[in-house]
């Protein structure tokens, strides 16, 4: 038999995944990218003339709040609230996210920690992270550490309670196909298997915590905090500086959109297996 | 590989060099809380060097069971599995096994050559590659190896399953119903693959099917199983010399014979349990 021969016998379109995409899954994507920022765009707009139009000086229109955001960027808010509360939330999410995971496959591998953890864990994930930021304050000072500490607290939650379930529940065939071909126990169908097994579900751990992260650093900025876009937003209320206060508000909403965006493209290179292996069109 | 591979040797001779033994195995499963399935009555049997076996039963028999005993995946209840004299307590390192599901056996987030490489990690790379090279030659899929497995059809996933398995140079290769989730037509191109490379590496294969055919075509001799709890209803010779063509063989009185033989065996077993 030859390789033609068997290679066709084992089923047309063998080789499906290339054929996906193309022309037509191209113009679809183009077409849903017109319709979703048409549709910002119209949002944008009802902003403006809602703007133009109120007299109480409560909602700016949308250029003006766009030329402050310019401002902000450009000017010294850069470097005393913009940069130190991404700095904040990046170090909380990062250090939040190395604690969920660390102990996520911890308690996902040893089962037998999960009746001890049990309990405590369900009621420390109920407790909401920014009810403790008072007491941390009290206890650590109003310091970035404090801050980034609480931002880490808020962020590891998702992040240990994906990592935990994806660790446990590994497709047995791995397991099994581990131990007949990973010769070297433990600590290898950990690294080999176990973990990129448990990808997909601690991304989308990561995802959450991301989120979260933003959300704390806010909440934290806004209490006994001299800097940071929280902060800023306060402030810009208390002198009644509602361009940058809706300026604030608009850059958060802007940096969420575009951390989200660079999360998204490093877990379809990440996971480019999984998508794959789902079928799901990128 | 070279030094490894024998001619076919007389099936006499072989039955002295008694690889793997399996005595009075036993092994019960309590699913949950529920009752136990006693699914593996009293098994015993022997596999010689280089000897091709398959074990045949009906549906919910304890094949699954059985293999992963035989393999050391499992622990029995009772009895003992001995692999080249050894008790079994781990799946031995020159043993390899083809699974039934090689969407579930093989690793999604990686290539083709990388989970054909898989079980080398203590050669250095350059053997590592030659080895999955060679492998991927003889299931005949060397321009698949940067794909990725799902990018495949069923039947080239699970040539890819046994690439991996004899990229391992293993002794003995156990297969669990390695055929059953691929179309009918790629079933018999696979089972003219699976043992041409069998014989031409001189492995000592078992497999585990619940098809008759399939059983004689590619095995020495046939273990027929009853249902649970299993036991061994009766071991039949397959004498039909090789290089076997499925529809040559198929077309042979001794074939038929043996059908009809193991198919009365199997049906006139006692009914499963509930």
């Amino acid at each position: 038999m030859t390789t033609t021969e068997i290679n066709r016998v084992t089923g047309p379109g063998a080789v499906r995944a290339k054929a996906r995409g193309g022309f037509r899954g191209m113009r679809r994507r183009v077409t849903a990218l017109a319709l979703g920022w048409g549709f910002v765009a119209l949002l944008l707009g009802l902003w403006e003339m809602a703007g133009r139009a109120d007299t109480t000086a409560l909602l700016p229109p949308f250029s003006v709040v766009a030329t402050e955001l310019v401002d902000l960027i450009t000017g010294d808010a850069l470097m005393t609230d913009i940069m130190p509360s991404l700095a904040r939330a990046l170090a909380g999410f990062v250090i939040g996210s190395l604690v969920g995971v660390v102990l996520g496959v911890a308690l996902g591998w040893w089962r037998g920690l999960e009746p001890w953890c049990r309990s405590a864990l369900e009621f420390l994930r109920a407790v909401p992270a920014p009810a403790l930021l008072p007491l941390a304050i009290l206890a650590f000072g109003a310091s970035d550490t404090t801050r980034v500490g609480v931002i880490a607290l808020g962020a590891v939650w998702p992040v240990l309670l994906n990592t935990t379930d994806g660790v446990r529940r590994v497709e047995a065939g791995y397991i099994d196909s581990a131990r007949v071909y990973a010769r070297g126990g433990r600590a290898e169908l950990l690294r080999r298997v176990v973990l990129p097994a448990a990808t997909p579900q601690i991304m989308a751990g990561l995802r959450v915590g991301l989120a979260l992260s933003l959300i704390m650093m806010v909440i934290s900025e806004m209490i006994a905090s001299s800097s940071g876009l929280g902060n800023l937003i306060l402030r810009a209320q208390r002198l009644y500086a509602l361009d940058q206060m809706y300026a604030g508000v608009l850059l958060l909403g802007v940096l969420g959109w575009l951390l989200t965006l660079l999360f998204s493209a490093v877990e379809r290179r990440a996971l480019a297996w999984f998508y794959g292996l789902k079928g799901q069109d990128r | 590989m070279t030094e490894q591979t024998k001619q076919a040797v007389p099936m006499k001779e072989r039955t002295d060099h008694t690889l793997l033994e399996v005595t009075g195995l036993g092994k019960h499963f309590s699913l949950g809380t529920g009752p136990t399935t006693h699914a593996i009555g009293d098994v015993s049997l022997s596999v010689a060097d280089g000897e091709f076996v398959a074990i045949v039963g009906p549906s919910g028999c304890g094949k699954t069971t059985l293999l992963r005993c035989l393999s050391g995946l499992l622990r029995p209840d009772q009895g003992q599995v001995r692999y080249a004299g050894e008790p079994v307590n781990r799946v031995p390192g020159d043993l390899a096994i083809v699974f039934q599901e090689y969407n579930r056996s093989l690793f999604p987030w990686l290539t083709v050559r990388r989970n054909v490489e898989f079980g080398l990690t203590d050669l250095p790379r350059a053997v590592r590659r030659e080895r999955a090279r060679e492998a991927l030659e003889r299931v005949r899929l060397e321009g698949f190896a940067d794909h990725f497995p799902w990018q495949l059809s069923g039947g080239m996933q699970q040539r890819v399953a046994i690439a991996r398995a004899i990229a391992l140079h293993p002794r003995v290769l156990l297969m669990d119903e390695p055929f059953a989730s691929v179309d009918a037509q790629t079933r018999t191109a696979l089972e003219e693959m699976t043992a041409s490379i069998s014989a031409a590496l001189g492995l000592t294969t078992l497999l585990i099917t619940h098809d008759i055919d399939e059983a004689i075509f590619m095995a020495d001799r046939v273990v027929v199983l009853s249902a649970r709890p299993s036991r061994v209803v009766a071991e039949l010779q397959v004498d039909i010399s090789r290089p076997r063509d499925e529809l040559a063989v198929k077309a042979l009185p001794e074939f038929s014979e043996l059908r009809r033989r193991i198919h009365d065996l199997i049906g006139a077993s006692p009914a499963a349990e509930a």
